[in-house]
């Protein structure tokens, strides 16, 4: 299955593996900025647009 | 309970309590509603479609069958902006003038009134 | 910038009187950045600007949590304060390119944030609003009616509601009398800063407090003897254990943008300038709100944070701050001492900060987006003053904070200055500067007669006093652990005009259909003035009464219905008593009753004393019936009326002495009400856009205006175009009012001219208008110094005058972002040549 902690978007915390952050750049009409949102390492991705292999 | 107590409590339920079928959905014609009554003021307190109408009375209902219209009382009829007023003997459609959105008072009505189309 | 304006140079800007242009010609490449980077939030007339949508993340994970919490044995503040926890571990955060500081309350820059936990109305609101609906708009439709169903009858409101007085509330719903929700999670919240904001202590400070508190309640509780003193302590304790939770989820959500911005800094910033500033980031909020700053970039990044969490707990309507006392110490270290920091460094920093400020959001209900047009907020930072022991408390961070707002140009936050003889002139060409240059503010505040008045009024130590900010727009407020108040609920807005028109309806109130006033009699009966009057007193008793009562009641339960844990846990009194911040019992009090659209009584009653009992023009039962027509078929009696009865503003005595009578007669009553603290209830006649959002509520009055006219704009500013007799005579009108103890605070309105206040010699002339001012004894007044071309020509072409900033009442706008109708009022005003 495709999980999150197999994206190149995700990022794992140090004290805990099981939970990291995703991290994506986004660009909007006004500005551009770096989003973060916290999910678990197995969380399934198969649906995610974003999804990118590490 | 007092008389005006209980009569106070019911006109709070009428305008807070289960939210009432927007009865606009079983009309064809959209334009003969509350809001574009020339009688009709939204409120300026809530701004979610709620207001009053300054000719009928607290226990009317416009939309029994036959109606039943109240014109004494110390509580004006309170209503919503898209409140069908097919079966209002008293209906007197307002003049639209600007469909602009962005004007929050007109001369005379409110925003969301003007915002019909003619 | 058009092509042929690029070409430009600062100089033909600041020429032609173009400030905007010229700001961004000389602001640093990071603030224009940033500035233009702002998804503009204020709603334009009443609708938010396209682009702009509500935030469905916090919702739905309050939502989630709080279905998980149904039956969890939890007290209900515990409950709600692990709610907001979860909504902060869990929301989406950013960094914008080039920030150096961060937080937002929406999860994403154009985001809104939508509190679906306060009220039914609003949440109603949310789902009708016609352009704030996020794309996909249908999925996104049933999230917010599945969010919606979820919170029908258990909102705030919906627990408070049913404790009021079903008469006073039925009035207050019809829209007649006032605006505003009491709720304790929905107003103008104080901050006890002097807890807070002293550098003595952070969050894990008060942790350690509330810990040491707990265990010795614990401890108590626990003896072998059950003993009465005992029993408050379960609730304290349920509360203690509220404001840890909040206090431990403020930190770990600056433990997230640190990771956030090591993350970007390590993985995919190249510039080694800008990895540099995203380390600092990190390092900042690592540090902050855990522990106390140590330079201005943690200070200020602290002020975010504790803010951005205030506004995930509650909606908050204003921004009371005194940012150069508070942050003053950081820059003073940094700049002067340390030097670690440039100037320019430093104000790019504070520029920052006024950006971050302007892009706060939170839903708001469209009555108030159309009584704050322009504007979420507002925010009303206050500058200068004294010292607690009455020294200048000026320092380079107030004229830091003038000369970045300069550059970039919000509308809010505005500033207001406490004025005292002893302000240094290099502070007072800075405030010049800014009004000249079009920003609406800073307005000018008399602090010794605003110290006298909080003294006076709500019996505040001189100390104390002192410490005061701007609450909301115009009152002030002490910023100490008994003196702040935690929430003023906007419920106490009275629509003054109404007592007028009540007074010749006898309480009928004809746009909503009831009886809303006090049957004072049919005024065709009355046969002098003095009977005019006192029915007028008596309609002003009862209005002021139905909404003191309303929001007395509220501040009484909302403690126990309606907790606000994390404010607590930032105040001394809170964390040392247990009890919630808004218990009336802890708190010293300081009410006032917001009074709109007053002036309107006085140029009335002026006009029947004249007309009607003085010159026997007519007679009252010809006025009425004129009034009850809307004055149809009696235009000449109307213009009458408008132009042959003397107006407030002109230095007269005739309608100037009807003022002092009024607001004397309101003084009176004000210390027979009580609010629940004990203290007084003192008037403050101001209006922010409310002459435009009630001018189809109002009806006609004897003044000349016809129902849907607007009205004044407001506190004791004269009618636009109705002061004749220059500026000297309405300062001289509003001198006749005792500033200290005639109300709580007094706006006024001035339009000069650019022109006029150019250069040296224009600097002089506006200095010795304002020594006038504070000479007699006049405790506000605010500047629009923008000309009528500039203003009809951004009328036309507003995308060339995105920055043209209009001081509106109590706060400041982007003139493009204000109704049409407000515009042209604007534009009414009369300019003062000085």
């Amino acid at each position: 299955m495709t999980t999150c902690n197999h994206c190149k978007h995700y990022f794992p915390l140090d004290e805990d593996q099981t939970k990291g952050d995703c991290v994506r750049r986004v660009e909007d009409q006004r500005q551009s900025y770096y989003q973060s949102k916290p999910v678990e390492a197995n969380k399934d991705a198969s649906s995610c647009p974003f999804y990118s292999t590490k | 309970m007092s008389r005006q107590r209980n009569k106070m409590r019911e006109a709070y339920a009428s305008v807070f309590g289960q939210q009432q079928p927007n009865h606009s959905d079983s009309i064809k014609d959209t334009q003969k509603v509350c809001g574009t009554c020339k009688k009709f003021s939204e409120s300026s307190w809530s701004s979610d479609g709620r207001g009053s109408c300054d000719y009928l009375k607290f226990g009317t209902n416009i939309h029994s069958t036959p109606p039943t219209f109240v014109f004494e009382g110390d509580i004006g009829y309170l209503t919503k902006t898209l409140s069908s007023a097919a079966n209002c003997n008293y209906y007197d459609k307002m003049e639209i003038i600007d469909k602009d959105g962005y004007e929050c008072s007109d001369p005379r009505y409110r925003r969301s009134m003007r915002q019909f189309q003619d | 910038m058009s092509a042929p304006e690029m070409k430009k140079t600062i100089l033909d800007f600041e020429k032609n009187f173009e400030w905007w242009w010229a700001a961004e010609k000389k602001r640093s490449k990071r603030l224009d950045y940033l500035r233009k980077a702002i998804w503009k939030k204020g709603a334009i007339g009443g609708l938010y600007a396209p682009g702009v949508k509500v935030d469905l993340e916090r919702p739905v994970l309050q939502t989630e949590k709080a279905k998980e919490l149904e039956f969890s044995p939890d007290p209900y503040v515990v409950k709600f304060a692990k709610m907001i926890a979860h909504c902060l571990d869990n929301k989406t955060i950013f960094i914008t390119d080039h920030a150096q500081l961060v937080g937002y309350t929406g999860s994403l820059p154009n985001t809104i944030s939508w509190d679906p936990s306060a009220a039914s109305i609003l949440s109603e609101e949310v789902y009708n609003d016609p352009t704030s609906t996020p794309e996909p708009v249908d999925k996104n439709l049933k999230i917010i009616e599945e969010v919606k169903a979820y919170w029908s009858g258990k909102t705030d409101l919906d627990k408070m509601m049913p404790h009021f007085d079903f008469d006073d509330l039925m009035k207050i719903l019809s829209g007649s009398i006032s605006w505003g929700i009491p709720l304790t999670r929905g107003g103008y919240s104080g901050k006890d800063y002097e807890y807070l904001m002293t550098g003595k202590r952070a969050f894990q400070d008060i942790i350690d407090q509330i810990d040491k508190n707990i265990e010795d309640a614990d401890q108590k509780v626990h003896q072998p003897t059950a003993k009465r003193e005992f029993f408050p302590l379960y609730e304290k304790m349920n509360n203690w254990e509220a404001m840890i939770i909040m206090l431990e989820a403020g930190i770990r959500i600056a433990k997230r943008y640190a990771r956030l911005a090591k993350i970007i800094a390590e993985n995919f910033e190249t510039d080694p300038k800008r990895k540099q500033e995203l380390l600092k980031i990190a390092e900042t909020c690592e540090r902050v709100p855990a522990h106390p700053p140590r330079n201005l970039q943690e200070s200020l990044q602290y002020d975010i944070f504790i803010q951005m969490i205030s506004r995930t707990e509650a909606i908050e309507g204003a921004w009371p701050a005194r940012p150069d006392y508070y942050h003053g110490p950081y820059y003073d270290k940094d700049v002067n001492i340390d030097k670690t920091l440039t100037k320019e460094e430093a104000i790019d920093l504070v520029g920052e900060f006024l950006i971050r400020a302007a892009e706060v959001c939170q839903f708001k209900p469209k009555w108030s987006r159309e009584g704050l047009q322009g504007i979420d907020g507002t925010w009303v930072w206050t500058l200068g003053g004294v010292n607690k022991d009455g020294s200048d408390a000026c320092n380079d961070l107030t004229i830091a904070f003038m000369q970045a707002a300069r550059l970039v140009r919000v509308a809010n936050p505005t500033f207001a200055f406490r004025w005292h003889p002893r302000v240094k002139d290099e502070v007072m060409r800075e405030i010049f500067e800014c009004i000249r240059q079009g920003l609406g503010y800073p307005t000018l505040r008399n602090d010794p007669i605003l110290i006298a008045n909080a003294m006076h009024w709500h019996k505040h130590p001189i100390d104390e006093a002192r410490t005061w900010v701007h609450q909301a727009c115009m009152s002030p407020c002490p910023t100490t652990k008994h003196g702040f108040q935690p929430m003023r609920m906007a419920n106490a807005t009275a629509n003054c005009a109404k007592i007028m028109e009540y007074v010749l309806s006898s309480g009928y109130d004809k746009t909503v259909n009831m009886q809303v006033g006090a049957d004072t009699g049919d005024p065709r009966n009355f046969t002098d003035f003095e009977q005019v009057f006192e029915a007028w007193v008596k309609q002003m008793k009862t209005i002021f009464s139905i909404l003191v009562r309303a929001v007395n009641m509220a501040r009484v339960i909302g403690p126990k219905l309606t907790p606000r844990p994390f404010l607590s846990s930032i105040s001394e009194r809170s964390v040392e008593s247990g009890l919630d911040v808004c218990e009336p019992s802890i708190s010293r009090g300081n009410a006032w009753i917001t009074a709109f659209t007053w002036v309107e009584n006085i140029d009335s009653l002026a006009a029947v004393k004249k007309l009607v009992f003085d010159d026997k023009k007519y007679t009252m039962a010809e006025l009425k019936e004129a009034i009850d027509k809307n004055w149809e078929g009696n235009e000449k009696m109307r213009i009458d009326f408008v132009r042959n009865a003397p107006k407030w503003g002109n230095d007269d005595n005739y309608v100037d002495d009807i003022m002092v009578r009024c607001l004397r007669e309101a003084a009176k009553f004000s210390k027979e009400i009580e609010c629940p603290c004990g203290n007084t209830w003192p008037i403050l006649p101001e209006n922010v856009s409310g002459n435009i959002h009630y001018a189809n509520v109002v009806g006609a009055l004897p003044n000349g205006r016809r129902l849907g006219d607007a009205l004044y704009d407001g506190g004791i500013s004269p009618g636009p175009g109705l002061d004749k007799k220059g500026p000297t005579a309405v300062l001289k009108s509003c001198a006749k009012i005792d500033h200290i103890s005639d109300g709580r605070a007094f706006l006024l309105n001035q339009r000069l001219s650019p022109t006029q206040l150019e250069g040296e010699k224009g600097y002089q002339l506006w200095k010795a208008y304002i020594r006038t001012w504070a000479d007699l004894g006049i405790d506000h007044v605010q500047f629009n110094m923008v000309d009528d071309k500039t203003l009809r020509s951004a009328q036309k072409e507003p995308e060339n005058y995105q920055e043209v900033i209009v001081r509106v009442a109590g706060y400041s706008a982007h003139f493009v972002d204000i109704s049409r109708k407000t515009q042209d009022n604007i534009i009414q005003r009369t300019v003062q040549g000085l």
